[in-house]
């Protein structure tokens, strides 16, 4: 085993034990904000009726305990794998979480695929370009695609290419008037695969392009800064000059030697707004209705709700976990320089 | 690098070749779904637990009512699993009021052939009362609608033990809670016979009759539910109305399917799709885009304007039972006055209200009670027509002037209502000011904590509005100016009027209809007189949709019925 396989592991065991104290951190602090704001979800039940209720209704949330009394059982209820039962909707907050995630999921891998597939073409056209009409509008797009309001880019969205043109729908994730395929992994693109329903596999794709490409055209903008700054930087490296003057082909310094370091502190980054995808992206999936973790959790802080609150959160700490110890590996391929 | 982008392009070629050859060839066939899209959200498919509207409106749908409306349009009740609307005529409600006898059809069945006989009535309704109370019945949520059962024999008393547990278990005991559980089951709910059902009241209630129509009451299938646990999946309620639930994707969509064991004349589409969208402005682009077929609930009135205007859609309003209001925490200074709250009442303008911000789409509203219903009396209108100089004087009268205004903010929330809170706040604020001895700042919060602050009396004026369970008149006076149980300061308004507290009792136990509208008429008047509330609109209903759909019916009851849409 190499010097370096074996530093990247321990550094991963390392991060992963880390992630014990990291995720505790998260869950008290959670816990002790969401009763500090106000509102409770006792109100959120009753409404403007019946305020006899109120007193019941805390009792049998456990809401009238002293608050280190509510705060060692949700940790035993978590530690033990139970997140409790969302108040609003009765179900447990794993099936609730688990009925949003693969919308979510498939919504964060396209998005991450149009940002980076525009954000790094933008980012390397204006640096090998740099201070040339290509660059100047390279740079333009990219403040433009940075700069525009998602929410009102994705109306336009819908406007041109649902109403106007009819190419999408304006929303969901399939054809109201197709069944659902049967579900295997939740999302629709490779379930409908499993099953060999290639009409609903297409239609599942067409759904993810409206919200897809204005989630990630929104992005790419800030990814091809990125990319050009870090691009710009290492194309001044002595190494480039080195390779430069020892004739190495210009495509083959900008694209092998150049890119490839350029890109890690953007795989940082991009790994990162990938994690941050995951946990929802509340106003494209408020413009396109798509059900994903980000309405999910808009209507539980609405509704104060603290059991899917807290348990969004645990599957937030382990997802950012998980990323960033890919993050991690990634960097490491990317730069055999890097040690942990 | 280059054989790899070789595969993507073959496989994408393929596919796109699969997917030509997969697509349907010939003349469309007839449709055979049809697709309705609203921004409601579900909660549950449980009866027992079931209390918003879109909840409600499914069991609507899915499970068959004790008894329903008419689907005339005059919001008017009509029988479903009974035979008959009990009534004092036909003997249905005892000359005391006190017994309902309930007939029940001998033709009706759940989606597994179970008969929904007398024991299953029974069954259900205990449910109900059990399961508001029982934390054994549900782990982390009380049934909120089952405290609509409180008037029959024996579940006040249920009600009164548990809670007395709860609070005070130094002094009660568990047994005190299943000796008022085993007197509720003796004497509230008794089978008759197979097919006839009689509910003994612990009081008088003439909104009762209605509340059979409410689904908290519906029967349900004792082989999917029990008295132990709540909300079964939603596909597997066992329907027993016009649709069963194929299936249920929260924040997505809900597939209705006919169910053939349906007593009734079937639904006229064999599959009716559900699709939500989170905003109006979604919904309306949606139909626009040809994605769904009917937009109902909740469209922004000028995207309703829009497609009302286009000769693609038709748009239909019906009148709805929601109402709008202002509301003064009369129980401090400056509003626990009654002739500023007076003054405020003649300064209010619901014209602007009603044209620039809804479009025409909603009515004025001059009362609690709703236009249209029984025992409605147009108060506001006769008592305080709009009259700026006398609010003027009213307010100087107070002791404030132009240097010296009335200073207050005017609350509301910016989501909770639809997108025109804010316009209908800025409307008021300039009516009012208009007096020029009156100066308001607008101030707003989201929901959650909004309506914790104005219970617990954050607020002097604020916006609220009324979304009734069950159609009634009782469910306008009650809830809102009832001290004694605790609903005013619910709304937070914190009034109190005795001798109105008993007029409301006595409203709902008189079942001589003449006579309990003179009763309304009364609790009217004291309510236009000490002014705890201003009316301001009653909500529409509004659907927009393809021509080729039919079969809409909008009415009073918010009854929205999937089995008479068909698409052509």
């Amino acid at each position: 085993m190499s010097r370096a396989a074996g530093s990247l592991r321990a550094y991963i065991i390392q991060r992963l034990i880390l992630t014990v104290p990291m995720v505790f951190i998260l869950l008290t602090l959670v816990f002790y904000f969401l009763r500090a704001a106000p509102g409770d979800p006792v109100s959120a039940i009753l409404g403007e009726r019946n305020p006899e209720l109120g007193d019941l209704l805390r009792q049998q949330l456990g809401l009238n305990e002293p608050l280190h009394v509510q705060y060692f059982d949700y940790l035993r209820r978590v530690f033990t794998g139970d997140m409790g039962n969302s108040i609003f909707t009765g179900r447990p907050v794993a099936e609730d979480i688990g009925r949003r995630l693969p919308a979510t999921v498939e919504l964060a891998i396209a998005s991450m695929f149009v940002a980076a597939f525009v954000g790094v073409i933008l980012g390397v056209v204006s640096a090998t370009h740099r201070d040339r009409p290509a660059d100047i509008i390279s740079r333009l797009i990219a403040a433009v695609l940075y700069n525009t309001p998602i929410f009102w880019f994705g109306i336009m969205m819908q406007l041109i290419f649902a109403v106007r043109l009819g190419w999408f729908d304006v929303g969901g994730r399939l054809d109201a008037r197709l069944s659902l395929p049967p579900s295997v992994t939740g999302l629709y693109t490779v379930d409908s695969l499993v099953a060999g329903d290639i009409r609903v596999f297409f239609d599942a794709v067409a759904h993810l392009v409206l919200p897809a490409t204005t989630l990630g055209l929104v992005l790419s903008g800030f990814f091809a800064r990125m990319v050009r700054a870090n691009m710009l930087q290492t194309l001044q490296s002595d190494y480039v000059e080195a390779a430069e003057a020892r004739g190495v082909r210009p495509f083959t310094v900008f694209y092998r030697h150049a890119l490839k370091n350029a890109m890690v502190p953007v795989a940082t980054t991009m790994g990162l707004t990938f994690a941050i995808l995951f946990s929802g992206a509340i106003l494209t999936e408020s413009v396109f209705s798509w059900p994903g973790m980000g309405s999910y959790v808009a209507d539980a802080i609405d509704a104060r709700d603290y059991p899917a609150l807290q348990g969004a959160v645990v599957y937030y700490a382990i997802i950012i976990v998980v990323i960033s110890v890919l993050i991690d590996i990634v960097n490491a391929w990317l730069d055999p320089r890097i040690r942990y | 690098m280059w054989i790899v982008a070789l595969v993507v392009v073959i496989v994408l070629v393929l596919a796109i070749v699969a997917y030509v050859a997969t697509q349907p060839t010939g003349p469309p066939a007839p449709p055979t779904v049809l697709v309705v899209g609203t921004t409601e959200v579900e909660e549950t498919l449980d009866p027992a637990d079931a209390y918003n509207y879109f909840s409600v409106n499914m069991l609507q749908n899915t499970m068959a009512t004790l008894l329903t409306y008419s689907e005339s349009g005059d919001g008017t009740l009509a029988p479903n699993l009974l035979t008959e609307v009990p009534s004092d005529a036909n003997g249905g409600i005892t000359p005391n009021g006190l017994t309902y006898t309930l007939h029940l059809r001998q033709d009706a069945e759940f989606e597994d052939g179970t008969p929904i006989n007398a024991s299953v009535v029974k069954f259900s309704i205990d449910r109900s009362v059990k399961a508001m109370f029982d934390p054994a019945a549900n782990q982390d949520r009380l049934a909120v609608p089952s405290f609509l059962l409180d008037p029959i024999e024996g579940a006040n008393a249920y009600f009164t033990a548990f809670t007395g547990l709860i609070d005070d278990p130094a002094n009660h005991t568990q047994a005190e809670v299943d000796a008022a559980w085993a007197n509720y089951v003796a004497s509230g709910v008794e089978v008759v016979d197979e097919w006839t059902v009689e509910i003994h009241m612990g009081r008088v209630w003439s909104p009762m009759v209605q509340l059979l129509a409410f689904t908290s009451m519906t029967p349900v299938n004792p082989n999917a539910f029990t008295q132990d646990a709540f909300k079964p999946a939603a596909t597997d309620i066992s329907a027993s109305g016009p649709f069963r639930v194929a299936a249920f994707v929260p924040g997505e969509r809900a597939e209705l399917v006919r169910n053939p064991t349906w007593f009734g004349t079937p639904a006229q589409m064999e599959k009716v799709v559900i699709r939500f969208y989170q905003t109006g402005s979604a919904l309306a682009l949606a139909l626009e885009s040809g994605e769904i077929d009917v937009a109902y609930r909740n469209l922004d009135p000028q995207d309703f304007n829009r497609l009302a205007g286009d000769a693609r859609f038709r748009a239909e309003s019906g009148s709805s039972p929601v109402i709008r209001y202002l509301v003064f925490k009369a129980n401090s200074a400056p509003f626990d006055d009654p002739d500023l709250r007076r003054a405020l009442a003649y300064a209010v303008d619901r014209g602007p209200i009603v044209e620039t911000v809804f479009l025409n789409s909603t009515a004025p509203l001059y009362s609690l009670v709703p236009e249209g219903m029984f025992g409605h009396k147009d108060v506001f209108l006769t008592q305080y027509p709009r009259n700026v100089a006398t609010a003027r004087t009213m307010i100087e009268a107070a002791g404030f002037s132009a240097a010296n205004p009335l200073t207050f903010n005017l609350w509301y929330t910016p989501s909770r209502y639809g997108t025109t809170e804010a316009d209908v706040a800025q409307l008021i604020k300039q009516a009012w000011e208009e007096t020029g001895v009156v100066q308001v700042t607008l101030q707003n919060q989201e929901w959650g904590t909004y309506r914790q602050s104005f219970r617990q009396g954050l607020f002097n004026v604020f916006l609220l509005g009324w979304f009734p369970d069950y159609l009634d008149p009782d469910n306008y006076v009650f809830p809102f100016l009832h001290c004694g149980s605790g609903g005013t300061a619910s709304f937070g308004s914190w009034y109190c009027n005795n001798p109105l507290d008993a007029q409301i009792e006595l409203q709902a136990r008189q079942t001589d209809p003449a006579q309990r509208e003179q009763t309304l008429f009364g609790i009217q008047d004291t309510l236009a007189a000490d002014v705890p509330y201003i009316p301001l609109w009653q909500t529409t209903q509004q659907i927009v949709y393809k021509p080729s759909v039919t079969g809409i019916v909008l009415d009073d009851s918010q009854l929205f019925r999937y089995y008479t849409l068909k698409i052509t």
